[in-house]
């Protein structure tokens, strides 16, 4: 600007907005929270604040707003896309908030009274999860929640009512302050370090499991991890697979038989039919032995690139060898009966089948050819039956996102053995899954031939006790796979059979 | 070179005509230096004042934009204050909220308010990413005691969470009484925080002044990204031929003086922006029917733009005693 200058003096009208602090909303903050920090930056009153949250197509909004009671662990009646503007989040953050909406078919499962933790609440924070029964303590801090005032011991109703607001972070009904932090000139608002929020999205998975799942207590669930560590138990990770009580009951299993005397809470459940394999320890003498020779396979020390790529290549081959052991027994033994079918099907299925639709055939044909297909990364079961020129990529990709099983020190030939044990449970588990799909695809007409997951996330229950060494070894514990697996699959008659899936290939056409 | 003469644009669209610009006079940009100083500085506060008319609410709109420009960001908020029987802080608190862009100013009670204001102005400034903010309190003289108080609670409940406000006091010279008066009732708290600096706003008082003025009309353009400065707007046959502006400071300056002489004999000659603007305005508007390759204005032209700006009539109410405003 200098002496002289002219500019237009255009009127440009501000936004009116409200007050908000970005960095005051915590991921994984419930509702209530959230709208309480909302009504204390704008020193608002539930009368105030409801008519700018309650969504006008929620056919309710009448009712609240004259008098307001909405369960804030429900979203239905809340203007998602307001919300999310007003507290300048996406509105995936914002039903992140509502515990209906992380947990669906929690209801029963959750308490309509606020339970908190009181550190958390001190700096700002509750999270939706704590609304859940099982959730007994904080998982961050780990004290016990409290459902009660500890002033007045009364309960808080998990509600927006018309006492909500009136004082922000204090009890409704005698007032007293939880939440000092908040009142001061610069509040330091919980801020969730990486490994917090990670142990606050753990419990979630418990409650992200189909709503007809039985929920696990979070707090059991967190013990049996802890002890399943403690006693030095590798397992599949709680993140490649559902936490449920089929997992939590295979943990349980394993826990008592490698520590017999540890005291271990039953999940209830069905009881599993688990099977054990202990690793032979031919190798070990080879391991400890001092030789220099032996010294340079000892895995303890630093690995080059070579030796990372040839134990990978090793494990591959041994992985590879495995599936072909597995293939010939289903094949030879299992599948004896309907060998005839597969073949037939196969010679005419030459077109690539993803995501198409079919006929339905043999059961036992369409399963083993989709078992095939899904470990061979193959996509015309007709080529199946060639001499193959590629890899067999389902199972390349299978080994190469697999996360280390066993600890790095152990011998490469237990490491081997863990994963082929591994790679076989879950080949026999996907077989499993297959066959069931088959038998259900015999009610309909067509079969769509959609591949459900791919084998890079193909995961199934394994547990590795032991140290690997003379006086105990590696021991591998899987699901054992269910017995009318393992036997040959009877036809109802082989004639008959065969005539309707011949019929049945004829019609087959891409 | 051959300019065209047909006007881009209808000249009611034109920024003169409707009154939708702002002219760096000298003063202002003396302001703008003192305001810079303050800034630097953090001076808590100071006091702008000036007779009526000078341009002091138009100049506090300059040095808002010129703030925004020179500290990106920087939260500014101007309010004007009202005239009330008895000072409500209710009232007080709506009117901040209101500058400072709140949906709910009206609603709740006093105390409500007060946290509301503190917390939007402490969002405000933290967005901002500076650590302070500028206040332009206008027509300022009309705050009483109770009004500078309530003022000052927010400047501590601000500088409590490490935000310093600056306040400019902008109103008439009766502030300078209203500053005796709480130096003599040992309110120093006020002035200590509001009126520590004293910064006086000029009008014209020289040709040389008039003349940096009328620069800008020959120097601005509109439409923006044209070649059409306002002088050639209003006269582009005159200006292809080399007509200017600032070459009329000399004449203009000796309208006003002649007109100064006629009104107010004693008293020393010094030109509020708004006559003087007005001035220019009514003598573009009026003359732009005119426009010629020989065009030019005559004494008796400006006289009468002077004449029409009321800048006589209210030279006199001004030292009468009896403001205008």
């Amino acid at each position: 600007m200098r002496p002289g200058q002219i500019i237009l003096d255009t009127f440009v009208p501000q936004p009116r907005q409200w007050c908000w602090r970005r960095d005051w909303h915590v991921k994984w903050e419930s509702a209530w929270t959230l709208l309480w920090k909302f009504a204390y930056l704008n020193q608002i009153a539930t009368s105030d604040l409801a008519p700018l949250v309650i969504s006008r197509q929620c056919g309710k909004r009448s009712a609240i707003l004259a008098k307001p009671q909405v369960d804030l662990r429900d979203s239905a009646v809340f203007d998602i896309a307001v919300l999310a503007s007003l507290l300048r989040v996406s509105q995936v953050a914002v039903r992140e908030a509502f515990l209906f909406d992380i947990a669906p078919g929690s209801v029963l499962d959750s308490s309509d009274c606020l339970r908190w933790c009181v550190t958390c609440m001190r700096s700002g924070f509750h999270s939706p999860l704590f609304q859940l029964r099982p959730t007994r303590s904080c998982p961050i801090h780990g004290h016990m929640l409290v459902d009660r005032c500890p002033a007045c011991s009364r309960t808080i109703p998990y509600k927006l009512t018309k006492a909500f607001s009136q004082h922000p972070f204090t009890c409704p009904h005698c007032g007293v302050d939880m939440a000092p932090t908040i009142r001061e000139d610069r509040p330091k608002i919980l801020r969730l370090q990486v490994h917090e929020a990670a142990l606050l999205a753990t419990p979630l998975r418990f409650y992200r499991v189909a709503a007809d799942a039985e929920l696990i207590n979070a707090t059991d669930a967190r013990h049996l991890f802890k002890q399943v560590a403690r006693f030095g138990i590798v397992a599949v990770r709680h993140d490649e697979v559902d936490v449920t009580l089929s997992y939590t009951g295979f943990l349980t299993h394993v826990l008592k038989d490698a520590v017999p005397g540890a005291k271990v809470k039953r999940f209830g459940g069905r009881a599993q039919s688990i099977t054990k394999h202990e690793c032979g320890c031919s190798h070990l003498g080879e391991f400890h032995d001092d030789g220099d020779g032996d010294e340079a396979k000892d895995t303890t020390w630093p690995k080059t690139e070579a030796t990372v790529t040839s134990d990978s290549t090793e494990c591959l081959v041994r992985l590879l060898d495995t599936y072909k052991a597995i293939r010939r027994h289903l094949w030879r033994h299992v599948l004896k009966e309907h060998q005839r079918c597969i073949r037939s099907a196969a010679k005419s299925l030459w077109w690539n089948m993803h995501g198409k639709s079919t006929a339905k055939f043999c059961p036992c044909a369409m399963a083993f050819l989709r078992w095939r297909m899904f470990w061979e990364g193959c996509c015309a079961p007709r080529y199946l039956y060639v001499a193959s020129t590629k890899e067999l990529y389902g199972i390349v990709g299978w080994h190469l996102a697999r996360p280390e099983t066993v600890p790095s020190h152990w011998s490469r030939a237990t490491r081997n053995w863990v994963a082929c044990h591994v790679f076989a449970a879950s080949a026999m588990d996907c077989f499993g899954v297959l066959m069931r799909w088959s038998d259900k695809a015999g009610s309909k007409v067509n079969v769509r031939w959609d591949q459900p997951r791919s084998p890079v996330n193909y995961a199934s229950l394994w547990a590795v006790s032991g140290r690997d060494c003379n006086d105990k070894p590696a021991v591998i514990y899987v699901r054992s796979p269910p017995v009318e697996r393992l036997r040959t699959l009877p036809t109802t008659s082989t004639r008959s059979h065969w005539q309707s899936h011949q019929t049945q290939i004829a019609q087959l056409a891409p | 070179m051959s300019e065209s003469f047909v006007r881009p644009i209808d000249p009611k669209l034109h920024p003169m005509i409707r009154h939708q610009y702002m002219l760096a006079t000298p003063s202002i940009d003396a302001l703008m230096a003192k305001v810079k100083r303050l800034v630097r500085n953090h001076t808590p506060g100071a006091i702008v004042f000036a007779d009526p008319r000078v341009g002091k609410t138009y100049a506090i709109r300059y040095v808002e934009n010129a703030l925004r420009d020179e500290y990106p960001g920087v939260v500014c908020l101007s309010w004007g204050t009202e005239n009330k029987i008895k000072p409500s802080e209710d009232a007080f608190f709506t009117t901040l909220l209101e500058a400072a862009h709140h949906p709910e100013a009206l609603k709740g009670n006093s105390t409500r308010k007060r946290r509301r204001l503190i917390e939007r102005l402490t969002e405000l400034v933290d967005e901002s990413g500076h650590n302070w903010m500028m206040m332009f309190a206008d027509e300022a003289q009309r705050l009483g005691t109770i009004e500078y108080e309530w003022l000052r609670d927010v400047h501590d409940c601000l500088e409590r969470k490490g935000i310093r406000m600056i306040t400019l006091l902008v109103g008439q010279p009766q502030l300078l009484n209203q500053k005796s008066a709480f130096r003599q009732s040992s309110q120093s708290q006020i002035i200590l925080r509001f009126m520590v600096g004293e910064l006086r706003f000029d009008g014209l008082s020289d040709a040389d002044s008039i003349a940096t003025c009328l620069q800008g009309y020959d120097e601005a353009t509109f439409p923006e990204d044209s070649d059409w400065t306002y002088t050639r707007f209003f006269f582009p046959r005159a200006h292809a031929n080399g007509f200017r502006l600032v070459d009329q400071a000399l004449a203009i300056w000796q309208a006003f003086q002649r007109a100064h002489l006629k009104a107010l004999p004693n008293v020393p000659i010094e030109i509020p922006m708004q006559y003087f603007a007005h001035t220019v305005e009514i003598a573009l508007e009026e003359s732009m029917h005119r426009d010629a390759a020989n065009f030019a204005f005559t004494p008796a032209m400006w006289d009468q733009a002077v004449a029409d700006s009321f800048y006589c009539s209210a030279l006199e109410e001004l030292h009468l005693g009896l403001p205008t405003n």
